[in-house]
């Protein structure tokens, strides 16, 4: 498969393939709040950023650990619920079951944020625009022209107050200055770009915008590889929809701990959660693995 | 608004806006436990795929469409400007005067892409789609209120208006994605408890958002109207 440079395997399947993933992923990790299955989603973003970013990641860790450490311990003291006190603070009892709560929502928390760091490695800009692109032609390419837009922008802020300070026009320290060269600056900044945004526009039309088919350089031909994966997701997420309807993550916090067990049978379920959520960890490994074995091979 | 036949995009949005947001607002409580964020998420997501789908089925012009982005890129982009001032974002200010020039569609348009591109800047998260709805929602407030008459361009109307759209809607609509992830659980305590501490901050938001619109609104509004003279576009409140 020759899809030009990616950070890993996953990332080099089909771009709608990646996104539908994130979508069931961070849905599932919102949604299921009984603690195994907020573990196992902490646990296969955590590989996943991991391989993503290899030691670099170590440090993200460390700040989710921290942030979740509080998050826990803030929890019972904005909700006194909770039938098990373990002591007093300020006249208001600190509860177990408010302290397990918040455990959950902070796990809920970090393994959400883990999967969006890893959806911002995988998909790109031009992944998304990619994919809306033939469904969406006018608000993609708005998409793109506003994040080519910022950068320009930017620089052009530079440059006019570059030349305001030339001229001797923002010495000043004082507040009300600074923030009247700021407008000065950002009204001349919006003349020379709406202007100039016209001009664009009329280019455009010239060249025959919106009169044929969006195309793409991405590779958007669906292969045998990606239409397999595309399947186990689809099935696995139905497996996980349908276990979430008969009950089978239900999880109570408040006022008493009340979770579905998960034994015997209902083990499956939580089995194929795991295999979904691991997806991308596991091709990225096969992939090193591959590549380690024919390296030695040489 | 053309009468003669509703293109499919434009049935999606209705089916979106009056079957699966009731149906969303009536089935999630229902899955028992602590579903309010997503409930509240799935909602969000409706109506912004809502508001994309009748751009979409507008099929805007190109020069529409660049002059969006333009005020799009330069709401994202304005803090560059005051690079001498920490804090100071005008964004939410120039996504309501998008508002006020091309309407309440645009306006909630302009707001909800600025929120995510600016989350592409500064990295996405559960907050991306908080920011795109509360955003949105301001520059539609201030295009549907101009619309209806009630926001004239005068100056100190404009200032109190941006500074307290953001003060009472923008910012507490912000404020949720804490109430949500960080506490878990509704309570009264919770949400006074989120709300009084994100007052400072909306303060500061409200006082960029209202100085801008002292400064900066009649501005850009007469730029806006001179490019309509000028290339004659964007006539008739679209």
């Amino acid at each position: 498969m020759a899809r030009g440079q990616h950070p890993d395997a996953f990332a080099a399947l089909h771009p709608a393939l990646n996104l539908i993933f994130f979508l069931a992923v961070l849905v599932w990790t919102v949604l299921l709040r009984h603690p195994a299955y907020t573990l196992v989603s902490l646990l296969a973003g955590a590989l996943y950023y991991r391989a993503l970013l290899s030691r670099r990641a170590w440090r993200t860790f460390g700040a989710l650990l921290i942030l979740m450490l509080a998050l826990t311990a803030l929890n019972p003291l904005f909700n006194t619920r909770g039938a098990h006190p373990l002591l007093t603070l300020l006249g208001r009892p600190y509860t177990l079951e408010s302290l397990c709560y918040g455990a959950s929502a902070a796990g809920m928390f970090a393994a959400a944020l883990l999967w969006f760091f890893c959806y911002g490695q995988v998909v790109t800009e031009d992944k998304l625009t990619a994919v809306l692109g033939r469904h969406l032609p006018a608000l993609s390419l708005l998409l793109v022209m506003v994040l080519r837009l910022v950068p320009a922008v930017g620089r052009r802020a530079r440059q006019l107050s570059g030349a305001r300070r030339c001229v001797g026009l923002s010495g000043s320290d004082k507040l009300s200055a600074r923030i009247g060269a700021g407008m000065t600056t950002l009204s001349a900044l919006s003349s020379a770009m709406l202007e100039g945004s016209v001009i664009t526009a009329d280019s455009m039309r010239a060249r025959g915008y919106g009169t044929g088919a969006v195309t793409s350089y991405q590779d958007t031909a669906w292969h045998r590889k990606d239409r397999l994966l595309l399947w186990a997701v689809l099935l696995l997420t139905l497996c996980t929809a349908v276990n979430f309807a008969f009950g089978g993550m239900r999880a109570d916090f408040l006022p008493t701990l009340d979770f579905a067990p998960i034994l015997g049978l209902r083990l499956i379920p939580l089995a194929g959660y795991a295999l979904l959520l691991l997806i991308p960890a596991a091709l990225h490994l096969w992939e090193e693995l591959k590549w380690h074995s024919l390296k030695s091979n040489i | 608004m053309k009468k003669a036949k509703l293109p499919r995009r434009s049935w999606l949005t209705l089916i979106l806006l009056f079957l699966l947001i009731p149906a969303a607002l009536i089935f999630c409580p229902r899955l028992g436990g602590q579903v309010w964020y997503f409930t509240s998420l799935l909602i969000i997501a409706l109506t912004l795929c809502a508001f994309f789908l009748v751009f979409e089925a507008r099929r805007p012009q190109a020069r529409e469409l660049v002059v969006l982005a333009m005020l799009s890129a330069l709401a994202v982009a304005s803090r560059a400007a005051f690079a001498a001032i920490p804090h100071f974002k005008p964004m939410t200010a120039i996504i309501m005067i998008t508002g006020i020039a091309f309407g309440p569609e645009a306006g909630f348009l302009t707001g909800a892409v600025s929120g995510f591109v600016s989350n592409f800047l500064f990295g996405q998260g559960p907050w991306t789609p908080w920011q795109m709805f509360a955003y949105g929602v301001g520059g539609f407030l201030a295009g549907l209120l101009s619309r209806l008459g009630v926001l004239k361009r005068n100056r100190l109307l404009l200032t109190l208006f941006g500074f307290f759209m953001v003060l009472l809607i923008v910012g507490p609509l912000l404020d949720p994605c804490a109430l949500f992830t960080m506490t878990g659980e509704i309570t009264a305590a919770s949400a006074r408890a989120v709300y009084l501490s994100g007052i400072p901050v909306n303060l500061i938001h409200g006082t960029a958002a209202g100085l801008t619109m002292l400064l900066f609104a009649n501005p850009l509004l007469d730029k806006l109207d001179r490019l309509r003279v000028k290339y004659g576009m964007l006539e008739g409140g679209q």
